[in-house]
């Protein structure tokens, strides 16, 4: 089943999302598509061992990733 | 959808929903700045799953979702340190944007030549300087000097 997440892009960079997509791709398959207002993730094919938390430890990370690449 | 303005005394509280191991508020961003949300939720990573989103313009909606299964009360404690570590975030940025100036000065001048000697340098120019004292014992005066000096004026020694 796939899962799908918005991020907004005045409050998470891209490059970040993509460093956390990066982090997590041996445990799914992670397809970004980056607009102007928004940045979409869609999570397939997810380890079983961590698909109850695999969203919300990726989105932490992104986020984590953001404000460590805002702060320099 | 933000949340319509305030009338004039109108106060309006800390305001939260609750979710199955989640709770959620929104943020207005001319009380908390972004700096200070982001500030507030880098603390927060390591203890639940944060998630911000922008419902409106100028507000950011915070969702927490704890780790494990949580009470309601245990939900609200959440929101309420989170909320209490924006006043304080805010609070740290405004007096290190009130003190930015003082600090860039303490720099200058701990990192700056100020065209005179440094500490150190005065402090050995002092010891080169500074007169010994006379030594009335001789410790420092080798053996053999002093040896010499007994067998040429012997009346000295007995003195």
């Amino acid at each position: 089943m796939a899962e799908r997440i918005v991020f907004s892009r005045s409050l998470y960079a891209p490059e970040a999302v993509r460093a956390a997509a990066a982090a997590y791709g041996e445990l799914a398959s992670f397809e970004l598509q980056v607009s102007a207002e928004a940045i979409e993730v869609v999570i397939t094919e997810p380890d079983e061992s961590v698909a109850d938390v695999l969203v919300d430890e990726f989105c932490n990370h992104a986020l984590h990733e953001t404000i460590v690449s805002l702060r320099g | 959808m933000s949340a319509p303005p305030l009338q004039e005394g109108e106060v309006r509280d800390f305001t939260f929903q609750l979710g199955e191991r989640e709770v959620s508020f929104d943020l207005d961003e001319e009380l908390y700045s972004l700096d200070a949300i982001y500030g507030a939720a880098y603390l927060f990573v390591d203890r639940c799953y944060v998630f911000l989103a922008r419902p409106a313009d100028r507000t950011v909606r915070v969702r927490l979702r704890s780790q494990a299964a949580a009470e309601e009360d245990a939900l609200k404690a959440l929101a309420g340190l989170f909320a209490n570590e924006l006043l304080n975030q805010v609070l740290r940025l405004r007096i290190g944007r009130s003190t930015v100036r003082l600090r860039e000065q303490v720099m200058a001048r701990a990192f700056a030549s100020s065209g005179t000697d440094s500490t150190i340098a005065q402090l050995l120019a002092e010891l080169d300087a500074e007169e010994l004292d006379e030594e009335p014992l001789e410790i420092a005066v080798p053996w053999e000097t002093k040896a010499a000096e007994d067998e040429e004026h012997p009346e000295a020694k007995d003195g």
